[in-house]
């Protein structure tokens, strides 16, 4: 998919016609537009997921409010008035238009009514110019050419873009991987074949006898109480992480009052500090238990060597069991008729058959080699023994420690909020109060989660026997048997396709983690190692000693991470539609796609640090960039690093209807474009300016 | 083949030659229906070919 041209009419604060050409070069593949905030930059974004979904980003307030007030106000009695945008891409090598329309007809009393809810319409134009409707529903077609459920991964909201590394973005994350990798039909598989195996289960009980509708009946039972359980969880899970994020809105208020700055300021540090603590009592604490499960016998094992060892001594003493000398040495004595000591060995001689006694003791060699090697694997097992007992001491040091400093970051916060309690103004001790009230649900949910999800696994172990109970119970009748037996291949069926499923998603998430890391490694100046975990959840980590522990992200580094992971979705898209034109389909739908990536502002929350990082990699991250600034975010250092990959750039200009506004410009290459300025009347609106590059100049 | 492939391939081989004939048919049908966001009558599809595998 390669973007061409948006044009946008009335829609929000776009007053008439705009037209925005998209870079096309792939060595200048970026399409840049500068706007101040509240000027369009997010209205942009929108243009596109509503023009292809339907759908708009969480930052985007009142969706209904589509048409342009200013055109609204404009137009006369019984005139219509249209909202649009129209999208120009190509896609293997046709030329295709989307149009979405929305439009209200202002009646005799100035009341809207509405003429077309979103409408979209679609065609494309083959070689020689003809235009052809698509001959299936626009949202089919779009899903096919760029399924839905990845396009928040090439058109978002950079500033939001962190939220990829939340709990709440893990099931989306599965869900994308799976789109990508084109399982959406084992998907549908393994969901319609659970729909006609109820069915089945329908007629299964029209014949079968009362003990097996018994059966049916419990197993019905477990599939709803399993159902229930995942919901509880889910919504114990989401109280958690609401609790949560009220509880970042207060602190984030709180540094904000002059009372409680300095000292809220002193807790946010203490409490990104604790997280770093929990975060190593857990990396310490699963580093035990790995210990222990491959290493734990060590310790109970240590009387039973000292008891073998002096058994085996005890025989070796006697004589039972050969000496630890070689059998060969003492014949070579013999042999040489010499002794050590320089006595002559002569044969029949009394100081010969002395040595020859020694050579009989001796015993045979591999006896004498059983007993070399078992010397030293005990030997060994005492070494990884003490050395097992020294890295526990080590450990539990270490736990202690950290623990002793959560413990003594507990007491500093706590003290803190004893002090905001105190010296704080009514709204400071009332946030207070409310985060701790809060701080104490975030901990309940996390204990009833836990306990839910114990009370899950048993439910699905029921379920699991209760199944396999109804598939072998005997059935009289031919009817009856016909059915059980379908019901069996249909689950059987069903089984196969969720093996396949859970292949396929391994498989794609390990290659998703291998680009992660390449992707990250050149963005990030930080020593950190990005890691798609087996249940999706993005991570850090940091390497210390020999293990990889998860570092406690900043907003910084979850905005990098969370780029890199889009980079590394639009390279694995890519990758995927390269081979499908090279190979059959085979078990697999989606054939991948290359993707353009169109971003709202990327370098939000950034330092300058990560933002030429993240400048230097955009263009990288995709064949095609379209990215939205303002000029706080794209001038400087941003505009240096791009430049070279810069093949279009627009204004947004804004016009505000707020008095006493002085006007703005922005200056780009000695251009000059105007950026902010007072629209003389009671409307706001916006316009699209072409900046044309140097190269379009000359 | 890749390693995975090989792997899929096993799993299919070891269902049953019925399971496995449901499975090839399925993944027709739902090929087939693909380009439509929500399909209409699949699940009676299925039933179909169920029947028709397990006779």
């Amino acid at each position: 998919m390669k973007l061409r041209s948006l044009t946008i009419q009335n829609f929000r604060q776009f007053y008439g016609n705009q037209v925005i050409r998209f870079a096309t070069d792939a060595a200048k593949n970026v399409t840049i537009l500068y706007g101040a905030n509240g000027s369009g930059k997010t209205t942009l974004l929108n243009a596109f997921t509503w023009c292809l979904f339907n759908a708009f980003t969480p930052a985007f307030e009142n969706p209904n409010h589509l048409i342009n007030e200013r055109a609204w106000n404009e137009a006369e009695t019984l005139e219509e008035v249209i909202a649009s945008v129209r999208l120009e891409f190509e896609h293997e090598g046709k030329v295709y238009n989307v149009i979405r329309e929305h439009s209200m007809q202002k009646a005799k009393q100035g009341e809207p009514q509405l003429i077309r809810d979103s409408e979209a319409r679609m065609w494309h134009t083959d070689e020689t110019g003809r235009q052809s409707d698509v001959n299936k529903l626009p949202e089919d077609a779009i899903n096919q050419i760029i399924p839905e459920r990845l396009h928040r991964f090439f058109f978002f909201d950079g500033e939001r873009i962190e939220q990829l590394v939340k709990p709440s973005a893990y099931e989306e994350i599965g869900e994308a991987i799976k789109t990508v990798l084109g399982l959406t039909i084992i998907e549908r598989a393994i969901k319609h074949l659970g729909g006609t195996a109820k069915k089945l289960e329908g007629e299964l009980r029209d014949v079968s006898p009362p003990d097996l509708q018994l059966i049916m009946d419990e197993r019905e039972t477990l599939v709803r109480l399993v159902a229930e359980k995942t919901s509880a969880i889910r919504n114990e899970d989401d109280k958690g992480l609401a609790a949560k994020e009220e509880i970042k809105a207060i602190s984030a208020r709180l540094r904000t009052l002059e009372k409680a700055k300095e000292l809220q300021e002193r807790r946010d540090v203490l409490e990104s500090d604790f997280e770093e603590g929990r975060i190593r009592i857990q990396s310490i604490r699963s580093e035990l238990s790995r210990k222990f499960s491959r290493d734990g016998h060590l310790a109970f094992s240590d009387s039973l060597y000292s008891i073998a060892l002096q058994k085996l001594e005890t025989l070796r003493e006697r004589g039972d069991l050969p000496t630890p000398l070689k059998r060969q040495f003492v014949q070579d004595l013999l042999d040489r008729a010499e002794c050590i000591c320089g006595s002559e060995l002569l044969p029949d001689t009394e100081k010969y058959r002395h040595v020859a006694l020694w050579r009989d003791r001796a015993g045979n060699e591999d006896v004498e080699q059983v007993w070399n090697r078992l010397a030293a694997y005990t030997a060994e097992f005492v070494r990884a023994r003490d050395e097992f007992y020294r890295d526990l001491q080590n450990r539990h040091l270490d736990l202690a420690d950290v623990q002793a400093a959560q413990e003594r970051r507990q007491t500093e916060i706590s003290a803190i909020d004893r002090e905001l309690d105190k010296r704080g103004s009514e709204e400071v001790r009332d946030l207070g109060q409310k985060r701790q009230v809060l701080q104490q649900q975030v901990e309940e949910s996390i204990g009833q989660s836990s306990v839910l999800r114990q009370e899950l696994r048993d439910l699905e172990e029921r379920q699991r026997d209760k199944e396999k109970e109804q598939q072998t119970k005997e059935v009289e009748g031919q009817k009856a048997k016909l059915s059980q037996k379908r019901l069996r291949i249909v689950q059987e069926a069903r089984l196969v396709f969720g093996r396949i499923l859970e292949i396929r998603t391994e498989e794609v998430r390990v290659k998703l983690d291998r680009r992660l890391k390449d992707i990250y490694r050149k963005i990030s100046f930080k020593p950190y190692t990005p890691e798609l975990t087996s249940d999706f959840h993005l991570e850090l980590l940091k390497t210390i000693g020999s293990n990889d522990e998860a570092v406690a992200k900043g907003q910084g580094e979850n905005q990098v991470l969370s780029l890199a992971f889009v980079g590394a979705i639009a390279d694995l898209a890519r990758e995927r539609y390269q081979e499908s034109i090279t190979k059959e389909g085979g078990l697999t739908s989606f054939q991948g796609g290359i993707y353009p990536i169109v971003m709202d502002s990327p370098f939000g929350s950034l330092d300058l640090g990560y933002q030429k990082e993240v400048a230097r990699a955009i263009p990288e991250l995709a064949p095609q960039v379209v990215i939205f600034v303002s000029k706080s975010q794209g001038l400087g250092v941003v505009q240096a690093e791009l430049a070279p990959k810069v093949g279009e750039r627009y204004v947004i200009s804004y016009s505000t209807p707020k008095p006493n506004v002085t006007d703005e410009t922005i200056e780009l290459d000695r251009q000059v474009a105007p950026y902010i300025s007072a629209s003389g009347n009671t409307y706001e609106w916006a316009e699209v300016k072409e900046v044309p590059l140097a190269k379009d100049r000359n | 083949m890749n390693d995975t492939q090989n792997e899929i391939q096993q799993i299919v081989k070891q269902a049953t030659p019925e399971a496995q004939k449901l499975i090839a048919q399925v993944f027709e049908l739902e090929r087939a229906k693909l380009f439509m966001s929500a399909p209409m009558g699949i699940v009676e599809q299925i039933l179909v070919t169920v029947k028709d595998v397990v006779r």
